[in-house]
């Protein structure tokens, strides 16, 4: 019943990984709460919102990362929401 | 029955494998979290149960204005400004506690609690404390014993519970139909542990999604606030009033005095009257003896998840500065309180506790089959004898540490009970009677050979433990079960008679086991 080896990446590609699920998924939460807390008219809804959302896009980042390939493709993830949101963030501060 | 979708290969196997190193590393700390948190529902209720004290029935109404007064003539540096906490009597437990602030050494400011006897207004300086019992249980459930870090590790223990749920929910998502009506608590070790780990994780997701997220949230805050402080350019207090506006008050440190402030008896009958189904669980004075001090009223009718609200009165002239209407809350205000309240169970009342409660049990039942499936799953011939060593190592360090668990907890009963109250650092010597038992009840684990005996072991030490505290309650506190059920102290008999009736069913189980294993050995 243990889950067959021929699916599991190997161990270098594992710890990057999970390197990338914890850290890489705290980032993309906070982007992505800054970036549309910038956006909107009225910020303090997004500090409500952020108590339950947080975890949850985190959770969904972790996902992906483990599900993911390759590591390239979570690198090109990660590379591409800091362009999407970093000029907005630095625009509408 | 037919079957769900399956999810394909590649990710079903990615996903098992994550559920499965997440939940092993997981589960020991996990366990230990939702049992002392289970307990700590009660933390309460057991308040009488643990100090002879405050057994007695306090009178309808309390002057609080006497309240203040008996605190200052026993403080002779109290400083009022920094804020003080009164908690009015409640039904757990008949005394007034306050929470204030005097005037150290060196000018420090340190934080200090006392408790006043309603009927008498005689003043003790830090009961609570002396009285630990529920309060150590309590404090271990966000491992607050580990300094520092302790707080962080049960905060990413829940993040990574809710990790473990999307995972576990996503793996058995195809059996999870199938499983639920097959369930019997026959057959083979490996299946029972398989469809009951399935079922009643399916059961239990409700309230798992909700500690995952409540947890992460307390464990955690610091995390989600960096993003917001970065919103409101670092202004930290900004922050807290979105979240609770009724600090959004300033103050001044240099406010002229007050002289004649509004009485606070007058304010907490204008609360009472307001909302008369409502109950005052804290009053919060703020600069109590200047001119612009507040006090802050807050009250509950213990049933709705939005039914509390709060009041700031100005102390000059009884006049509201803020209030938060009951069932009327803004959007952003809400989201807080209301995991705060899911996870703290501070509404529906006791009924609610207890359905919490066994949801709580049933979770760590499904910490340790996940536990139990691992090991059972391995234990074949396709590995080696090193490997199926250390899965049976890590499960009996598991087992012996939870079920130890178990069982120090009815220990501590038994200190609390062992320890007269007057002894002087009281405190250190239950909470020794408690870490010790565990150390021993976890060391004997180790030395076991077998799964079963651990099991035995534990379960008759449970027996004896719960069925002696009742007893050790009668003859040392003299307020055996049947004298107290019928007065304002039912909530002893309560605890009394749940420790009787979990040691029947921890009876029964072993009784069960035995049985079991019998006809197994006469098959086999």
């Amino acid at each position: 019943m243990p889950a067959n080896p021929k699916y599991l990446s190997n161990s270098k590609q594992r710890w990057a990984k999970m390197t990338l699920a914890i850290l890489g998924g705290y980032i993309v939460t906070s982007l992505i709460h800054v970036g549309i807390g910038t956006l909107i008219a009225d910020r303090k809804h997004l500090v409500g919102t952020s108590i339950y959302s947080s975890f949850l896009v985190w959770t969904g980042f972790m996902l992906f990362v483990f599900l993911s390939k390759s590591i390239r493709l979570v690198l090109w993830a990660l590379l591409g929401l800091l362009v999407l949101f970093v000029p907005i963030i630095i625009l509408t501060k | 029955m037919s079957k769900l979708k399956p999810l394909p290969k590649r990710l079903h196997n990615v996903l098992f494998h994550t559920h499965t190193v997440s939940g092993i590393v997981l589960s020991f700390v996990l366990f230990v979290i939702f049992f002392c948190g289970a307990v700590s529902f009660f933390k309460e209720e057991v308040y009488r149960w643990e100090n002879p004290m405050a057994r007695f029935k306090g009178p309808d109404e309390v002057d609080y204005d006497k309240v203040i007064a008996v605190l200052k003539s026993n403080n002779h540096c109290l400083l009022l400004d920094e804020g003080t906490t009164i908690i009015p009597p409640e039904k757990t437990n008949p005394f007034i506690e306050l929470f204030y602030a005097v005037e150290g050494a060196n000018g420090k400011v340190k934080r200090k609690n006392a408790s006043i006897d309603p009927r008498s207004y005689m003043y003790y300086e830090g009961l609570p404390k002396h009285t630990t019992l529920i309060n150590t249980i309590y404090r271990l459930h966000y491992l607050r014993q580990i300094p520092v870090i302790g707080i962080y590790i049960s905060g990413f223990a829940g993040f990574f519970l809710i990790f473990a749920m999307v995972t576990g929910l996503l793996i058995h998502w195809k059996n999870i139909i199938e499983k639920f009506h097959a369930f019997q608590w026959k057959g083979k070790w490996k299946r029972i542990w398989t469809e009951s780990h399935i079922s009643l994780g399916f059961l239990t997701l409700p309230i798992q999604l909700i500690y995952g997220m409540s947890g992460a949230l307390l464990g955690l805050s610091i995390l989600l606030l960096l993003p917001s402080l970065y919103l409101f350019d670092g202004d930290r207090e900004k922050i807290a009033e979105i979240i609770r506006p009724e600090f959004a008050i300033q103050y001044d440190k240099n406010a002229s005095e007050q002289t004649n402030a509004i009485s606070l008896n007058s304010l907490y009958k204008n609360i009472t009257e307001e909302y008369s189904n409502f109950h005052i669980h804290k009053i919060f004075l703020k600069n109590f003896k200047k001119q612009d001090g507040t006090a802050t009223v807050y009250y509950t009718d213990h049933k709705g998840i939005m039914g509390d609200g709060t009041t700031v009165f100005n102390l000059k002239d009884g006049a509201i500065a803020y209030r938060s209407i009951p069932y009327k809350k803004s959007y952003v205000s809400s989201t807080y309180a209301l995991l705060i309240k899911l996870h703290y169970v501070t509404f529906g009342g006791l009924g609610l506790k207890v359905i919490y409660f066994i949801l709580a049990l049933i979770t760590c039942y499904v910490i340790t089959s996940g536990n139990m499936l691992w090991y059972s799953a391995r234990d074949n011939k396709k590995y080696s004898d090193k490997q199926r060593q250390f899965h049976f190592k890590t499960t009996r360090i598991y087992l012996s540490l939870t079920l130890g668990l178990v069982s120090a907890v009815a220990l501590m009963f038994w200190g609390n009970k062992l320890i007269p109250l007057h002894v002087e650092n009281r405190v250190f010597y239950v909470n020794a009677i408690f870490f010790s038992g565990w150390l021993l009840f976890f060391s004997s684990g180790l030395l076991m050979k077998s799964f079963r005996t651990i099991t035995n072991l534990n379960l008759i030490l449970f027996s004896i433990l719960s069925f002696g505290t009742p007893i050790f309650n009668g003859i040392i506190t003299r307020d055996w079960v049947w004298d107290v059920f019928n007065s304002y102290n039912r909530s002893v008999a309560h605890v009394d008679i749940t420790w009787f009736l979990l040691g029947i069913i921890s009876m029964i189980i072993l009784f069960k086991n035995q049985k079991r294993e019998k006809t197994n050995e006469e098959l086999a």
